[in-house]
C-alpha cells in the first residue's frame, strides 16, 4: 500500500513539475525585463521626470491627507449609519434579504473605517517626513502643520466613534453579538459570540487575508530590490517587508503545529 | 455538498421564527436562515440540537441526496 502512495504521490510531482518550471523560466526572464526596463527608464530620465515628481507630490500633499480622509470617512460612515438606522425601523425582524442588506452595509463602513486608519498612519508618517525635509518652509506659517495635527487626531477620532457605532448598531440588530469596541479583548469576546457558522466565515476570510498577505510580500520584496538599486531607498523596506512576511509564516505555521498536537 | 432540510416547515408546525429558533439551538438568526436556504451544512452537533427541539430524528429533518455527477 505504501508503494503504490508512493507513486501516486511522484505521479502527481511528476505532472506539475513542468508548468512548475516554466512558472520559474517565467519569472526569471520576466524580472530580468522589468529590471531591464527600469534601467532604460532610469537611463532616459524617466524616473527623474515621472516618479520623482510624483513621490515628492505625495509627500507635500500628505500635509493634508488625513483632513481629507477625516472629512471623507465622516460623511460617508454618517451617510451609512442613517440609512441603516433606517431600514431597521422599518425591518419587522423576518425579512431575510433587509437583514442581509444592512449587514452588508455596516460592513462597507467598517472596510471604509479600516482603510481609512491604514492610510492615516501612511500619511502621518509621510507628513512628518515632508515637515522635516522641509522644516525651514514650514516654520514660516503655522497653518499646515496646525492642518496635519487637527488631521490626524480628527480622524483617529472619527474612526474610533465610527467604529464604536457600527458595532453597537450590528449587536441591536444581532443581540447574540458581544463585546464593547473600547475592551482591548474585544476581538476575542466578538469571534466567541459568533456561532459555527460565523466562524466558519471568519476562519475562511482570514485564511484569505493570509495567502493575500505572502503574495503582497513577495510582490513587495521585489519592489524593495528595484527601489535599493534605482531610488536609493536603502535596506529598511527589505527588513520591514522581512520581518511582517517572516511573522505571518511563522505564526500560521506554529499555530497548525498546536492545533494539530489538540486534536 | 448538498444537505436538502425540512427546518422551514417543522419551524412553522411549532410557530417559532427564526430568531426564536436561533435562540433555541444557540446560533444567529442569520445561520438558520443560511440553514434553511442550503447556504450552510450545520454540525453534527447543531444538526442534534435542532432535531431534539421538534422531538424528531436528524434525517427527518435533514437529507443527504448524491449529486447527479457523482
Amino acid at each position: 500500500m505504501n508503494s503504490s502512495i508512493q507513486t501516486e504521490i511522484k505521479r502527481e510531482d511528476k505532472k506539475k513539475l513542468k508548468g512548475f518550471i516554466l512558472i520559474l523560466i517565467a519569472s526569471f526572464f520576466g524580472g530580468g525585463f522589468l529590471g531591464g526596463a527600469i534601467a532604460i527608464c532610469d537611463n532616459i530620465g524617466i524616473v527623474d521626470t515621472v516618479v520623482k515628481p510624483v513621490l515628492e507630490a505625495f509627500l507635500r500633499w500628505s500635509v493634508y491627507g488625513n483632513f481629507a480622509i477625516m472629512v471623507i470617512t465622516l460623511v460617508s460612515v454618517c451617510m451609512i449609519y442613517m440609512n441603516v438606522k433606517g431600514m431597521l425601523k422599518e425591518w419587522d425582524q423576518e425579512d431575510d434579504i433587509v437583514f442581509s442588506k444592512m449587514n452588508y452595509r455596516l460592513s462597507i463602513g467598517l472596510l471604509i473605517t479600516t482603510i481609512a486608519q491604514i492610510l492615516s498612519f501612511c500619511f502621518f508618517s509621510a507628513g512628518i517626513l515632508e515637515m522635516e525635509r522641509n522644516a525651514d518652509l514650514y516654520k514660516n506659517t503655522m497653518i499646515p502643520g496646525a492642518i496635519f495635527w487637527i488631521g490626524f487626531i480628527g480622524v483617529l477620532i472619527v474612526i474610533t466613534i465610527s467604529q464604536q457605532k457600527i458595532v453597537n448598531l450590528t449587536k441591536v440588530i444581532c443581540p447574540e453579538k458581544k463585546g464593547s469596541i473600547y475592551d482591548k479583548d474585544f476581538q476575542k469576546k466578538w469571534l466567541e459570540s459568533c456561532d459555527e457558522a460565523e466562524k466558519a466565515i471568519v476562519y475562511e476570510s482570514s485564511y484569505s487575508a493570509y495567502k493575500a498577505v505572502i503574495k503582497a510580500c513577495m510582490t513587495l520584496w521585489i519592489i524593495s530590490v528595484l527601489g535599493i538599486m534605482f531610488f536609493e531607498s536603502g535596506i529598511y523596506p527589505t527588513i520591514v517587508i522581512t520581518v511582517i512576511w517572516m511573522c505571518a509564516n511563522v505564526t500560521y505555521c506554529v499555530k497548525s503545529m498546536r492545533m494539530e498536537k489538540k486534536h | 455538498m448538498p444537505l436538502y432540510n425540512h427546518l422551514k416547515e417543522y419551524r412553522a408546525k411549532i410557530n417559532v421564527n427564526q430568531q426564536e429558533m436561533g435562540a433555541l439551538v444557540g446560533v444567529s438568526r442569520q445561520t438558520i436562515s443560511q440553514i434553511e436556504r442550503g447556504d450552510y451544512s450545520p454540525s453534527v452537533t447543531l444538526a442534534l440540537k435542532i432535531a431534539r427541539v421538534f422531538d424528531s430524528k436528524v434525517e427527518d429533518i435533514f437529507e443527504y441526496q448524491e449529486d447527479q455527477d457523482e
